[in-house]
């Protein structure tokens, strides 16, 4: 990190910054311009350059660190919705320090995991919501008879452990980057 | 005239309430093993285009998508059921907080669920996330996803501890789950 840091501000100071000093400010500008536009196009990962798109995983890391430490407080003290907020926030941040990573060397296995990582996390905001919809609702005619359906076996692993079974997704979802 | 009183109560009690079945909860749950079976099946079965690029959207993960979007749907549609049978007494607040918390939620939920299927449906690299703009990324997924996390820890902490923390105590000094209290309740 601190190493793409300082080559970033080398490419600052490189010796091209020198010919602003021997041109009108309109040709500078322009000179400018070009630079830029060029830059953007041959900038590919792995050549020790920040980007955009890297300093949104910087602000990543720092944001889904608090939620993951929100999670832990959630769990503490019982409260519902850590494990979605966990998981998502563990997700999240292996992508944000792979993208990270993908600052130095070009690696085909970083880019499949920032790929199926940043697929991953959808789902369990609707596990998040459903789950409090599920404390909204109150179950009044479960108290007094129960009906029983079709469904019952669905009643029996609990929240938790269904996530667990979500994990085959990693590995299912990066075939195509190992063929 | 006490017991009729008191069968009033009673009964006000239970209807006051907004109540759905159980199994509605389970079926967002019921759609993702489908989706895990389609992911599954994308493994086994042959890909429609073998030398093409790894990122291009195929017909597997378009249905996933889809799915995804019924999942929505559906969850939208028991927040506008349990919205229209919401208590409007003063005891319930806490419960309308959290369905507010949810509608709050929703939209940003739905520009990024736009950036997934435009990549999905278009094809178009500018919405993918390893080779796409960082502007788009910025707008599409990370805001709304702060937004959205923020949210649910707001709308979980506005719940009272008293009622987070209702579930029964099991022996083992782990709160049961939901399930599980329907289930001891059925025992007893």
């Amino acid at each position: 990190m601190l190493t793409s840091l300082h080559l970033f501000s080398e490419h600052l100071s490189s010796p091209s910054t020198s010919l602003y000093y021997h041109c009108s400010p309109v040709q500078a500008l322009q000179f400018h311009h070009l630079e830029t536009t060029s830059r953007k196009l041959t900038m590919t990962y792995g050549d020790h350059h920040l980007t955009f798109r890297t300093c949104i995983s910087i602000a990543q890391i720092p944001v889904f660190s608090l939620s993951l430490l929100i999670a832990y407080y959630f769990r503490r003290t019982h409260r519902m919705g850590w494990f979605c907020i966990g998981i998502f926030s563990i997700i999240r941040l292996v992508s944000a320090s792979c993208l990270l990573a993908l600052i130095n060397e070009d690696k085909y296995s970083l880019k499949a995991t920032v790929f199926v990582c940043e697929n991953l996390g959808i789902m369990l905001f609707v596990f998040i919501f459903v789950e409090v919809l599920e404390w909204v609702c109150v179950f009044i005619f479960l108290s007094f008879s129960f009906q029983p359906s079709i469904f019952y076996p669905f009643l029996i692993p609990s929240l938790s452990s269904f996530y667990i079974m979500l994990f085959p997704f990693f590995f299912v979802l990066s075939y195509p980057f190992l063929i | 005239m006490r017991m009729i009183t008191d069968q009033n109560f009673a009964r006000n009690k239970q209807t006051s309430t907004p109540s759905l079945p159980k199994y509605a909860f389970l079926i967002p749950q019921l759609l993702t093993y489908i989706d895990i079976l389609i992911a599954i099946l994308s493994y086994i079965l042959p890909r429609p285009h073998e030398k093409q690029n790894p990122y291009a959207p195929t017909p597997y993960s378009r249905t996933s998508r889809a799915i995804l979007i019924i999942t929505y749907i559906y969850t939208l549609s028991l927040l506008f059921i349990l919205w229209t049978r919401r208590d409007k007494s003063t005891i319930a607040k806490p419960r309308k907080n959290a369905m507010m918390g949810v509608v709050v939620c929703i939209p940003f939920m739905v520009i990024r669920l736009v950036y997934e299927v435009g990549f999905q449906v278009t094809g178009d690299m500018g919405f993918n996330a390893v080779r796409g703009g960082g502007m788009r990324y910025l707008f599409m997924t990370f805001l709304p996803e702060v937004v959205v996390v923020g949210g649910c820890v707001g709308t979980i902490l506005w719940i009272p501890v008293e009622y987070a923390s209702e579930s029964v105590d099991q022996e083992d000094g782990r709160k049961a789950t939901d399930s599980l209290t329907v289930r001891m309740e059925m025992e007893s």
